[in-house]
């Protein structure tokens, strides 16, 4: 779907496109995300330091994103048949479910940064309690 | 179109530029935040003072992005409550540029954080 403005778009047209590009911004974010938990789980399976209840957390997260980026990726084939409606009642309908849509994607988006945070709080408690041993770098061993 | 549509969806599509630029705001809130924990990391694991640099130079750019993004949030806001009840494709435009940036910006940043974690996985699997 081309989503540049024109002069002759009316209103609900711009608010289409609006739509889309918006969508298409939420699953870049959600890819960007879906990235980083790997990564996050990855390195924290790596050392034995972590606990297990968080990394138990940053799976199911990760398994999250992935399940929420299926409902977006259908909704955006999906959002391209409000180009069909006649009525107001048919425009409301699909701006209720873009707003439901952008509810559950922010609340997502900060219970995965409440995550990230408590995780790299973890690592930086690590390495306070390594520190007296001298050499951080054999403390990881 | 009638016209209590044409104002209806008018008032909707300054609503969602609004709700845009806030959820770009939240997200440069959480970058700041995050390379605050990841400079304190680097310092204590990684020891890179050329990556340091990098995660600084990174959160200032960042800051003042952040700023455009206020002042436009402002200016849409003005034009919503006061202006002349129109939204002209010029606004359209502006968004579009204002989301490229943001994409950009986010892309960077997330080069760099690939960066940092990628030294990370070394140092602990070593």
């Amino acid at each position: 779907m081309n989503t540049s403005a024109y002069n002759h778009d009316n209103e609900f047209d711009l608010f289409q496109k609006n739509t889309h590009a918006e969508l298409q911004t939420w699953i870049k974010v959600l890819e960007a995300l879906h990235q980083e938990l790997d990564a996050f789980t990855k390195w924290m399976s790596y050392a034995n330091t972590t606990d297990s209840a968080l990394l138990q957390k940053v799976i199911d997260k990760r398994n999250e994103t992935r399940s929420q980026l299926s409902i977006y990726y259908k909704y955006v084939n999906q959002v391209q048949d409000n180009r069909e409606c006649d009525d107001m009642d048919c425009e409301i309908y699909y701006q209720r479910q873009h707003e439901q849509l952008r509810r559950l994607f922010n609340y997502h988006i900060e219970q995965c940064s409440k995550l990230k945070c408590n995780v790299f709080n973890t690592l930086n408690v690590v390495n306070v309690s390594l520190k007296p041993s001298g050499n951080i770098q054999s403390g990881l061993k | 179109m009638n016209k209590s549509q044409d104002h209806y969806f008018t008032i909707q599509l300054f609503n969602k530029d609004i709700k845009e630029l806030n959820f770009w705001m939240m997200q440069l809130e959480q970058i700041t935040l995050e390379i605050n924990q990841l400079t304190q990391i680097e310092k204590r694991l990684i020891k890179n003072s050329s990556l340091n640099y990098n995660l600084l130079a990174f959160r200032r750019k960042n800051t003042l992005f952040l700023a455009t993004l206020f002042r436009q949030e402002q200016r849409l806001q003005k034009e919503k409550d006061y202006g002349s009840q129109v939204y002209s494709p010029d606004w359209n435009h502006e968004q579009d540029m204002q989301r490229n940036q943001f994409l950009n910006h986010f892309r960077e940043f997330k080069a760099l954080q690939n960066l940092v974690y990628e030294r990370l996985t070394h140092i602990e699997v070593r």
